[in-house]
């Protein structure tokens, strides 16, 4: 087995992201494209596997029509968000259709950019797949879910009474993560298996019980958590400030709209319980991102010989989430380069690959795409498929 | 001679290699033997960037590839007329004076950015677009705030009538724009019933003004009632729901494009910064509706003292409302409060409130008509 290899530096990196900032201001944002090249090239190109480097290739150029459409897009999506309802929820609805169109383009554009050993990645998936997973998994199963739900109601609604709406409850409750782990389950299996690099291809094999169990386990994990914190914090609450306060925070809670001036006292509650949400969240995806990642690795396969394996560990990602945030706050954002690198390092180190075959003889099959997908995924951040 | 290694045409194949410069000519050994040579204008080298391997790519589609960035550096120096723009990119990011200059450029115009220059463009912008736009924001808000928060006046008739025909003859001419806004007065109850309802003004960009029973109730002399509604005629006359707009839009663009790769978790981060942002904004547009109030107030010869008394009577009577919910803690209750929560308000806070007056008050006791 051996690991990725990360040489990127916080400093280095600093150094280019302030440049990049300058002259995107400069510009008035017009040397964006450029500068995300730059960045690319900086990460790709410090990342090795077996002291070869992996690189990216797109130029600015390429980058900057789809860049100035997604602008224009963008700006017309919040303008009408914030003034015409009727005319976002139209604008919002051609966007969905065209959602599959763009991911397709920017998953096929992002791959065939990389390289590794000068020979590049590639994506064969077909666009009807991406139509398939991306559009017409997530709403059919939903239009399904809400169907079965009006058929019990209808047929079942007099004999069970009060019972249910327990029983949609559950429904409820259990068709959510089914819902996830099926698109973890199709998407993964549709971005995988397209994907190739040289002549040869990637393939997987994913399941869906894996996917379930983990987002289960996950969910009751922050449910855990969640009960336990509470607890030792209303007890806290009880010892230091008294029941009376306590009983009456809900209705403060409702009135703050209201208010002109909201207590310290409450602030300082909402600031708690904010921050104790955003902790558990932040473990609750890590947890997820780590078992999710593991169990995607152990069943891919390259060119049939080449096996994957995921080091990540949840407890060393909520770690460096936590830390990453707080640094973020102290320094008011200037910390964002090292931040980066922190998070890229730990991503791209825990990836390991056993090769017995090794990498000699392979060959690009090079077809240079138009780059217009890629950045309207990414101004409206649908495309974050990765590594 | 520059030591790298050498791919065959995409290809992952490769050997160890030495690169040899001479004059604009290059010569690639391998394995003893040249393997090719190029003049200078044939190669295509990658960009510095950082300490990244360097590839230069030669004519047949082979790359060489190379740490050794500096020795690369000095080939296309001594070759090349101009180094082109990305050298001199990687020439500021070595440059630490640059980066101090960079980062020192890039805080003040992201603090000047969002203080002055969103509001400004959001001014301008909001000034010029046609007024059918402005009015467009306000299509059915009336109603759906009938159907939801307001009941019906249940002020009488005749006071009603008296109100409105005093805004009509004496607050509306003052204003003179160019634009002829139709301002509307509606009276309504906000609650649902008259013991808890709440005293309040609102302005819609249409020009329709809404004021509560409650508040009516509240103002002792026409004077107070006739500030609050130049107040709000400030508002639509301002055009400052087109500017909220407008600078909304501005600060998500910029936001979504500057952090657009970050976690979903940084944005929530993001969230409550540009909720800070924007109710800093909103507390201009206080300010702005304000010195309008003031300015027209002065015009009729009416004291400005007037709008602090009310809006203060107001908010004393918002505090009253939701204490008496609490009883059993009333007497901390008036007094609790917090500088920290100004930030979150978008009401002004009171001190700048109260020099504006001041300085308008100075010029109503010497008889002014215009204040400077």
């Amino acid at each position: 087995m051996n690991q990725l290899d990360f040489t990127g530096k916080g400093t280095e990196y600093f150094k280019i992201w302030i440049v990049n900032i300058l002259l995107t201001i400069i510009t008035l944002g017009l040397y964006l494209p450029w500068a995300k090249v730059r960045t690319r090239r900086y990460f790709h190109a410090n990342t090795h596997l077996d002291q070869n480097s992996f690189d990216y290739h797109a130029t600015g150029k390429q980058l900057f029509i789809s860049y100035i459409i997604s602008v224009v897009l963008l700006i017309i999506y919040v303008t009408l968000s914030r003034s015409n309802p009727i005319l976002s929820a139209v604008f919002a609805g051609i966007l969905v259709i065209a959602s599959p169109w763009i991911i397709w383009r920017s998953i096929k554009f992002n791959l065939g950019m990389i390289s590794y050993r000068n020979v590049r990645f590639g994506f064969n998936g077909k666009l009807a797949g991406s139509y398939i997973n991306f559009l017409a998994y997530p709403i059919g199963l939903v239009l399904g879910f809400a169907l079965v739900i009006a058929i019990l109601v209808g047929v079942l609604g007099s004999i069970l009474g009060s019972l249910l709406p327990i029983l949609i409850t559950l429904l409820v409750l259990s068709a959510y993560p089914a819902f996830f782990a099926f698109l973890n389950k199709v998407t993964n299996n549709y971005f995988i298996k397209g994907a190739s690099f040289g002549q040869n291809n990637f393939s997987t094999n994913l399941e869906f019980k894996p996917f379930f169990f983990i987002i289960l386990k996950g969910i009751g994990l922050g449910l855990l958590i969640t009960v336990g914190a509470l607890a030792i914090l209303g007890l806290l609450a009880y010892l230091i400030i008294g029941a009376e306060q306590i009983s009456n925070l809900p209705g403060q809670l409702i009135n703050i709209e209201q208010s002109a001036q909201p207590s310290g006292f409450i602030l300082a509650s909402i600031v708690l319980i904010y921050s104790l949400f955003l902790i558990i969240g932040v473990y609750i995806v890590s947890y997820l991102k780590t078992y999710n990642r593991a169990y995607i690795f152990s069943k891919t396969r390259f060119d049939e010989t080449a096996t994957f394996h995921s080091n990540m560990h949840p407890s060393e990602l909520f770690r460096i989430h936590i830390t990453n945030i707080l640094l973020m706050i102290a320094t008011i954002g200037l910390a964002y380069p090292w931040v980066k690198i922190r998070s890229y390092r730990y991503l791209t180190e825990t990836i390991a690959v056993n090769a017995p075959n090794g990498f000699a003889g392979y060959v690009s099959q090079t077809s240079n795409e138009g780059a217009i997908g890629e950045e309207l995924g990414e101004a409206f951040d649908i495309g974050g498929i990765g590594f | 001679m520059i030591k790298g290694k050498h791919y065959s045409a995409r290809q992952t194949d490769f050997c160890l290699a030495e690169l040899h410069i001479e004059n604009d000519s290059v010569q690639l050994y391998s394995q003893g033997n040249v393997q090719i040579s190029a003049l200078y204008n044939q190669l295509n080298i990658s960009d510095r960037i950082g300490n990244v391997s360097r590839k230069v790519v030669f004519p047949d589609g082979s790359v060489f590839e190379t740490s050794n960035n500096d020795a690369i550096d000095h080939l296309i120096k001594d070759n090349a007329s101009s180094l082109g723009f990305m050298a001199f990119v990687h020439v500021l990011e070595r440059n630490m004076a640059m980066i101090f200059v960079s980062l020192f450029i890039t805080a003040a115009v992201v603090f000047s950015g969002i203080k002055w220059g969103v509001p400004a463009a959001g001014h301008i912008i909001a000034a010029n677009l046609p007024a059918a736009t402005n009015k467009a924001l306000s299509t059915n808000i009336l109603s759906f705030m009938d159907e939801h928060l307001f009941t019906p006046s249940q002020l009488d008739e005749k006071k009603q009538q008296q109100i409105r025909q005093h805004y009509t003859n004496s607050l509306i001419p003052l204003y003179e724009g160019q634009q002829a806004t139709e301002f509307k007065l509606h009276f309504r109850l906000w609650g649902d019933d008259k013991q808890h309802s709440i005293a309040n003004a609102l302005a819609l960009p249409s020009g329709d003004i809404i004021v509560t029973d409650r508040f009516i109730e509240l103002a002792e002399s026409q004077d107070e009632i006739d500030m609050v509604l130049l107040h709000e005629m400030g508002h639509v006359v301002k055009r400052h729901s087109l500017e909220q707009v407008i600078e909304g839009t501005m600060l998500a663009v910029v936001v979504s494009l500057a952090f657009g790769d970050l976690s979903a978790i940084a944005d929530t981060g993001i969230g409550v910064g540009a909720f800070l942002i924007s109710s800093f904004y909103s507390r201009n547009h206080e300010i702005e509706a304000d010195q309008f109030a003031y300015q027209y107030g002065l015009k009729a010869g009416i004291d400005p003292n007037k709008l602090t008394t009310i809006l203060q009577k107001m908010e004393l009577d918002m505090k009253l409302q939701l204490c008496s919910e609490n009883p059993e803690k009333e007497a901390n209750c008036l007094t609790d409060s917090t500088t920290l929560s100004g930030y979150f308000s978008s009401h002004p806070n009171s001190l700048e409130r109260a020099n504006k007056a001041k300085h308008f008050h100075d010029c109503f006791i010497q008889g002014l008509k215009h204040c400077p």
